[in-house]
């Protein structure tokens, strides 16, 4: 190609010569200079036309030689048809793979947000747990920040007509919101000054996607909307794909900042000044933390001077899903990275296979560079067909792993399109360098006229297959790190498995419904003791019971707590838990001693309250705590009458922590969302109830809203976390590495025993034992295991460290995890080795002889 | 070699350009013009060659390895390439002239027999 680059150069000067010594020539003709030149262009023809045949003639001869290489390919191809589906397929599992991670990546990590400059957003330290007190104290002057907004996410009921009351996620914020995230809406307008105030004319921001399904007309703006029993004026209509703080919210309504007002339950996020980085915060950090200190008090648990930190935006929004993915395409790289190795040494066994062919066409002129690039076309064929399967792969993959990973709201935005193939395609080109890597550098090494006479008189060619060594080093390596990391993650999960939850998580039913707009405090009760009575008749249900918040959830009440002649207790907040009766008992909480909630517990009996174990020995150590009285929690005493087994009523992983238990029927407040709980019946499988329940809660409280219907043993494994979701993918890629590594090691072990038949069946007709020669063999393929093992627990110790943040009771590197995966790949090695090493042994000696 | 059309004048067969141009160059390097020049001249302006076409000719003789190139300096102090023969479009150029050669003389037999002469 150099050469036709040197020719074409200098075209046009050459043109222009020529043009300019036939004008000359005829004024020395005698013609006038503008005759002359006219002349002289009409000589010449059409100048574009002469140019355009001259690099005709250099751009057919690229393209025949291609076409020629190609179709010598297809015709080589074909003629090895395992060969080539071989390498199709393994390509395409690694291609798609990939590309189906990056898909999710790209969608949910590499996307930019749906905010102007979120390099200049951060998120406060101490997140759902401002209040409006605080903010309105700082607002408006928080050092190194433009402008502050609050908000909350709250579910809302919507109701259309007599439809069944649902509920959608709302950001409830400040005014600032919009302004802070620099989005703005695409019908009507933002928050304004003044929308935040107590007793402001209610508004609602709608998102695009709820604007759609209530009919998406123009005229929505100042229209109504009623979410909770409020009707809102729509203001505004933010585009399609935003988001804030996630997917899942539906409408942005604005906080009544109401002063003075202490719920600790709202999240804070800024825009830094112009000249401020984000990442680099901390000392205006902490001088607001030094604001907030000279303001007020806090109490040990909740002190926000303590680490103050700003996190940006995407870190704080993002960041908890980054390592699962990452983990996942790690896996899918070290796949694809298997598979070319698996291929090139396909690839590298026809090299010498085909050395004889390889070595006449040198013979009879054919340079090595013609060689190398049928090699190249050939490889380009297989890469595209892998790649053209790969992203077919990809397209279905993608969805199912945005069901599979730990995405949360996000689950949604990773789709399917185009982009897959133009993922695959640059992948499998990629796939098909590295894979002819391996041959090309052996083609340039290797002495292609030796090759011909060496046939000729056979004999010892015991040498050699060094790369191919190589590769099922690597190959081996790679296999390792993946089962290492997967057995590392499953030894997290089952640790995880193994903590004791404190409740029987299997038969239990679990509907959360919001009850809103019912009344007074009487009304309340009533509603929710009807609902739980009706829900305690469901058919197959055997106890039904609420609770404000369920065990492994994490995030309920805490109140303080005092003790008499126990002082200072009134600023240590523990778990609280308002429950009906029966709720323990549904949820399998065993009892210790005393009795738990009961139907006597009502309003006017003496408060009760059932404490676990962990509350009983830390404050109770060495004393009977049964009829002792517990205050503390804003309302009359309360005496204890029970004790129950530690539940996981805040994190798994937390060590116990004092929790109380007490009577709904018996408290000042009713909360508006509850957890309703059905224990099934012996044999009867709890999600057959949940049909039955959402039924019977819209007959007997319509207004009532489900907002999700779930088991308990769904939230347990929800609380064991996302670890628990990606050990089944990496789990299933391991199967897949070790299936791809063994074909490998087969390849490659079983190659060279085929190269050294001869000389085997040599020393076996002499009398060498064929089991010596089997020995010899697998012993071979043993090295290459081992020291591939070696290899790979040294990259393990690298890739396991992505895993870190899911892993609970197991060291990134763990031993048993290393040994184990090293191990499991030593005895898929010998197995694949010993095949074509009984093969080799056994082999009638004269069948090898009289071969070629 | 001018585009005038005259009944006198008759137009290339397809590849003999390249053959003309072989044959021009066997006196030594030239450059574009003086190759069309050379031609013009030989055939005493009978042949009819769009001076265009000569280009695309010269590049693909230099892909097949008969012509070869030098930069240098034209007349009008122009960068412009002389092109040479190369020894296998030397054997090339012996080899087409005795086909052509023959084959000339065979549609000439065919044409004009020797009886009718």
């Amino acid at each position: 190609m150099k050469r036709a680059r040197r020719a074409l150069d200098g075209l046009d000067d050459d043109i222009r010569d020529h043009i300019e010594s036939e004008t000359q020539d005829n004024i020395d003709r005698g013609m006038a200079p503008e005759e002359a030149r006219r002349q002289a262009m009409l000589a010449f023809g059409n100048v574009a036309l002469a140019k355009e045949d001259a690099r005709a003639v250099w751009r057919w001869q690229w393209i025949e030689q291609l076409v020629q290489d190609g179709r010598y390919a297809v015709r080589s191809l074909r003629r090895r048809p395992a060969y080539a589906l071989l390498s199709i397929l393994t390509l395409a599992l690694g291609i798609g793979g990939t590309a189906a991670v990056y898909g999710v990546a790209r969608s949910v990590l590499l996307a930019p947000l749906p905010f102007a400059h979120e390099r200049e957003l951060g998120v406060f330290w101490k997140k759902t747990d401002w209040t409006h007190e605080e903010y309105l104290h700082i607002r408006g002057r928080v050092p190194g920040f433009r402008q502050v907004a609050l908000f909350r996410q709250r579910d809302v009921i919507v109701r259309e007509g007599d439809g069944p009351a649902r509920l959608v996620r709302v950001v409830s914020a400040s005014a600032e919101l919009f302004d802070v995230l620099g989005a703005g809406p695409v019908l009507g307008r933002g928050f304004i000054a003044g929308d935040d105030v107590p007793h402001a004319e209610p508004v609602a921001i709608l998102s695009f996607g709820l604007w759609q399904e209530l009919g998406g007309s123009p005229s929505v703006v100042g229209a109504r909307v009623t979410l909770d029993a409020v009707p809102r004026t729509v203001v505004g209509v933010m585009p399609r794909g935003f988001w804030f703080p996630d997917p899942a919210v539906r409408a942005w309504i604005p906080e009544p900042l109401t002063p003075g007002s202490r719920n600790w339950n709202s999240t804070l996020v800024g825009r830094v000044a112009p000249d401020r980085d984000v990442r680099a915060m901390e000392a205006e950090a902490a001088q607001l933390a030094a604001m907030l200190g000279a303001r007020f008090v806090y109490a040990a648990q909740w002190d926000k001077t303590r680490s103050p930190r700003i996190t940006p935006v995407r870190d704080d929004l993002l960041g908890p899903m980054r390592p699962a993915i990452l983990a996942t395409l790690a896996a899918m790289v070290l796949i694809l990275l298997i598979g070319c190795a698996n291929v090139a040494a396909l690839v590298l066994g026809q090299v010498e296979a085909r050395a004889t062919e390889f070595a006449v066409r040198a013979a009879l002129g054919a340079k090595r560079l013609r060689l190398a690039q049928q090699l190249f076309v050939e490889m380009l064929l297989v890469a595209t067909g892998a790649g053209a399967i790969g992203a077919a792969l990809a397209w279905a993959g993608i969805t199912v792993l945005s069901g599979a990973l730990p995405l949360g709201a996000w689950a949604e935005s990773a789709t399917p399109d185009w982009r897959v193939f133009a993922t695959a395609m640059p992948i499998a080109m990629a796939a098909a360098l590295l894979v002819l890597l391996v041959p090309t550098v052996s083609l340039w090494r290797g002495d292609l006229r030796g090759v011909l006479s060496r046939k000729r008189t056979g004999g010892i060619q015991g040498r050699g297959g060094r790369l191919e060594n190589v590769l099922v080093i690597a190959q081996v390596a790679l296999a390792v790190m993946m089962a290492a990391g997967a057995t590392v993650l499953a030894r997290s999960v089952a640790n995880l498995y193994g903590v004791e939850p404190g409740v029987r998580t299997q038969g239990v039913a679990v509907v959360d419904v919001v009850l809103r707009g019912v009344g007074n405090r009487a009304q309340q009760e009533q509603a929710w003791t009807d609902l739980v009575r009706a829900l305690g008749e469901v058919p197959g249900a055997q106890s039904a019971a609420a609770a404000q918040q369920l065990p492994l959830r994490g995030g309920g009440y805490r109140m303080g707590l005092r003790i008499a002649d126990q002082p200072g207790l009134q600023e240590l907040a523990t778990e609280y838990r308002i429950v009906t009766p029966g709720y323990l008992e549904s949820l399998g909480v065993e009892l210790r001693q005393g009795r738990t909630i009961g139907d006597g517990d009502r309003q006017g009996a003496e408060r009760a309250v059932v404490i676990n174990a962990a509350l009983a020995r830390k404050y109770f150590a060495g004393v009977d705590p049964i009829g002792k009285l517990l205050g503390g929690d804003g309302a009359a005493p309360s005496r204890i009458v029970g004790i129950v087994a530690d539940a996981a009523e805040t994190r798994l992983t937390d060590a116990p922590e004092p929790v109380r238990y007490v009577a709904l029927a018996q408290m000042p407040w009713i909360d508006e969302a509850q957890s309703l709980v059905l224990r099934a019946q012996p044999g009867i499988d709890e999600t057959t109830l949940l049909e039955p329940a959402r039924r019977t809660i819209a007959r007997v409280a319509p207004t009532a809203a489900v907002q999700q219907t779930t088991i308990l043993h769904r939230v347990h494994e929800i609380a064991i976390g996302p670890a628990r979701q990606i050990v089944v993918l990496l789990s299933l890629m391991t199967a897949l590495s070790l299936v791809l590594g063994a074909t490998g090691v087969y390849g490659v072990v079983a190659h060279y025993a085929v190269r050294r038949r001869r000389d085997w069946a040599i020393r076996v007709a002499l009398g060498l034992p064929g089991t010596r020669v089997v020995s010899r063999v697998v012993r071979h393929g043993a090295v290459l295991v081992a020291t591939g093992v070696v290899a790979g627990w040294a990259g393990a110790a690298l890739l396991t460290r992505l895993l870190s943040s899911f892993l609970y009771g197991v060291s990134a590197v763990d031993s048993v995890a290393f040994a184990a995966a090293g191990a499991a790949l030593l005895a898929v090695g010998a197995v694949a080795a010993f095949v074509p090493a009984w093969r080799a042994g056994m082999a009638d000696p004269l069948l090898a002889l009289r071969e070629e | 070699m001018s585009t005038r059309r005259s009944p006198e004048r008759v137009e290339l067969l397809q590849g003999t350009l390249d053959l003309l141009v072989l044959r021009t160059l066997r006196f030594g390097p030239a450059h574009g013009h003086a190759i069309a020049k050379a031609i013009e001249r030989g055939s005493d302006d009978v042949l009819l060659v769009e001076q265009g076409s000569l280009y695309p000719a010269l590049h693909r003789l230099i892909e097949r390895g008969f012509v070869t190139f030098d930069d240098g300096t034209s007349e009008n102090n122009r960068r412009a390439k002389f092109y040479r023969l190369t020894p296998k479009g030397r054997r090339q150029l012996d080899v087409e002239t005795s086909k052509w050669e023959a084959l000339a003389r065979a549609v000439g037999r065919i044409l004009r027999p020797a009886g009718q002469q």
